[in-house]
């Protein structure tokens, strides 16, 4: 396996996080990818030329959701098998850049597993890495151009409307974050909503709706 | 150097043997396992090759580390790893960032096992 860039201590955090980004652009151009690609498939295919395993592991510990682990046996991660798709999805991109960029660092023992303060910077930048790969900023500011969407216009309603335009499998916690950092919505603002159940109003899926339900009553009752 | 199957068989037989006070039979074990008796036997006299997934999953229904089967198996206590966790990790959590790693030792060992042993079967 090549020796990865490492990380660069003299930037300061914002350069940190630049990086990442810029790194999830190039990437992207790199293994040839679009928005509406970025699937777990593709993800763990990156992962297999890398020579990364993936294991999907059950019942682990309520608060982990990943890790990458890189030493003499390799690299691997484990990747809770119990997510939901899209922080599934997330966090084995976040792991990807840890294995991109900081995986020598790894390998020598400057970060160790848990040290969540120490590697703080490092973290940041992997969720920064993650959300440019799986929807580049500048694709979703041109979303929100097409919309009209402004300050003013940005109800929870409009935030559904938005996460159904988006092409790539993102949480309404990644539109928000996304919308604050527009300045679209304040810090933390439309964080009790409950964005699925929203949807589910405005969209009911098809196993919600009426006919579908009359129809099923229907099948049910020429089986039994 | 004993054969690490031969290894892995004899700590296997022991641990069935031993289950629960009056220990399992090979069907019985099967069945929990989801395989034969016939794979369980295979796997105690070493003819077949478990792998380091099918150990994960015995070391689980005897309630013991996958490590049991490597006792030469070495694993830093500071595992050189980041994650994505929700917050600060608890016991239950590390514990299982320490199995996981000594699961893919395990993994590892057998690879490079098997590499030197290739003509046996990897059932």
């Amino acid at each position: 396996m090549q020796k990865n860039n490492g990380q660069n201590r003299n930037l300061s955090n914002t350069e940190h996080y630049d990086q990442a980004r810029a790194l999830a652009r190039q990437k992207r151009l790199e293994f040839g990818i679009q928005t509406k690609d970025i699937k777990l498939p593709l993800l763990k295919k990156i992962c297999k030329e890398e020579d990364v395993k993936v294991d999907l592991v059950e019942n682990i510990g309520p608060r982990i959701r990943a890790a990458y682990f890189f030493d003499d046996d390799g690299a691997s991660i484990l990747l809770k098998k119990d997510l939901p798709q899209e922080p599934k999805l997330f966090a084995l991109t976040h792991e990807l850049k840890h294995h991109f960029l900081d995986r020598d660092d790894i390998a020598d023992g400057k970060m160790q597993c848990g040290d969540y303060n120490a590697n703080k910077v490092i973290e940041i930048a992997a969720e920064e890495f993650a959300a440019e790969f799986i929807y580049p900023i500048l694709e979703m500011q041109h979303l929100i151009n097409s919309m009209k969407i402004s300050t003013g216009n940005c109800i929870p309603e409009q935030i559904v409307e938005i996460k159904r335009q988006i092409p790539a499998t993102v949480s309404y916690i990644f539109v928000r974050k996304r919308l604050e950092r527009f300045n679209l919505i304040a810090k933390g603002e439309f964080s009790n909503v409950q964005f699925q159940k929203l949807e589910e109003q405005m969209y009911p899926p098809l196993y919600k709706q009426d006919w579908f339900k009359r129809a099923r009553a229907r099948k049910n009752k020429m089986t039994r | 150097m004993k054969d690490i199957y031969k290894s892995i068989g004899d700590k296997m037989a022991e641990l069935r043997n031993g289950f629960g006070g009056k220990g399992l039979t090979q069907e019985e074990l099967a069945a929990k396992v989801g395989t034969t008796a016939n794979t369980i036997s295979r796997w105690e006299m070493a003819v077949y090759k478990p792998s380091a997934e099918e150990l994960h999953k015995l070391a689980k229904i005897f309630g013991v580390s996958i490590s049991v089967f490597f006792p030469d198996m070495l694993i830093s206590a500071q595992q050189h790893a980041l994650m994505s966790a929700t917050g600060d990790l608890n016991n239950k959590d590390i514990q299982d960032l320490i199995e996981y790693a000594k699961f893919r030792k395990a993994r590892s060992i057998l690879t490079h096992a098997k590499k030197q042993r290739p003509k046996s079967k990897s059932k």
